[in-house]
């Protein structure tokens, strides 16, 4: 089972600028259905690879379902030279985003995110809306339940917001 | 009156006869039918941090029953 405290505090002490996207967004914003994974788009400095590999290092990530011993190593070089990462930690599964279809960048989503406490931690989480057009913006038939509840969400807020 | 959803997902409008709808949304529209809103309600009334602790809760609980589940069937 992913430790997505653990996760996500590693990150914010790590400095690492990320926003949350994806399953645990959604349940942060009264989604029901769960997730096993932590998805985050991460800012794409030298700076912010730099915090990524310090933070992530004590995790020991590396790529999921590749077979065992390859020769992967997340630093910098590797985070400039690569773009999305789907990872298994000591903490559980991480998908680092470079980049989402329907909203791009960390700069991009950033403007359409808020601060969350989350786990005792602080982080940004990207707004109902944005993670509507995400799940839409990737099309996948496997996203239509998910699709279709964030919508159902939306109008029961919305409706509660008078 | 069905409803369907711009774009940007920032407004709901009404579908008429010849507007513009895609399979996508006729899908959607089909799963929404089942979505069950008294849990959304439900969790509408907590804290952020309560939604995910939940999350955490739930997960737990279901690897437990998994594992006493591999356990007796071993």
């Amino acid at each position: 089972m992913t430790d997505f405290e653990r996760l996500l505090r590693t990150l914010d002490r790590g400095g690492v600028e990320f926003v949350l996207v994806g399953g645990l967004a959604a349940n942060a914003h009264g989604a029901i259905r769960t997730t096993r994974d932590v998805d985050v788009v991460y800012a794409r400095t030298i700076d912010n690879y730099r915090r990524l590999t310090q933070a992530l290092a004590p995790l020991a990530p590396y790529l999921r379902g590749a077979p065992p011993g390859l020769p992967f190593r997340l630093d910098e070089p590797t985070l400039a030279a690569g773009l999305n990462f789907t990872l298994t930690t000591t903490a559980g599964e991480l998908d680092l985003l470079g980049e989402v279809a329907g909203a791009g960048t960390y700069q991009a989503l950033i403007a359409t995110s808020r601060q969350l406490e989350l786990f005792g931690t602080r982080c940004w989480c990207v707004d109902l809306e944005t993670l509507i057009r995400l799940k839409q913006a990737a099309g996948r038939p496997k996203d239509f339940e998910a699709l279709a509840e964030l919508i159902a969400l939306k109008e029961e807020r919305d409706r509660q917001q008078g | 009156m069905c409803f369907a959803y711009n774009r940007d997902m920032t407004a709901r409008e009404p579908v008429t006869g010849d507007a513009p709808r895609s399979s996508m949304d006729d899908v959607i529209e089909c799963y929404k039918k089942d979505v069950d809103r008294t849990l959304l309600r439900e969790a509408l009334r907590l804290t952020p941090n309560e939604r995910v602790q939940k999350l955490v809760d739930l997960q737990r609980a279901a690897d437990a029953l998994r594992e006493s589940g591999s356990r007796a069937f071993r």
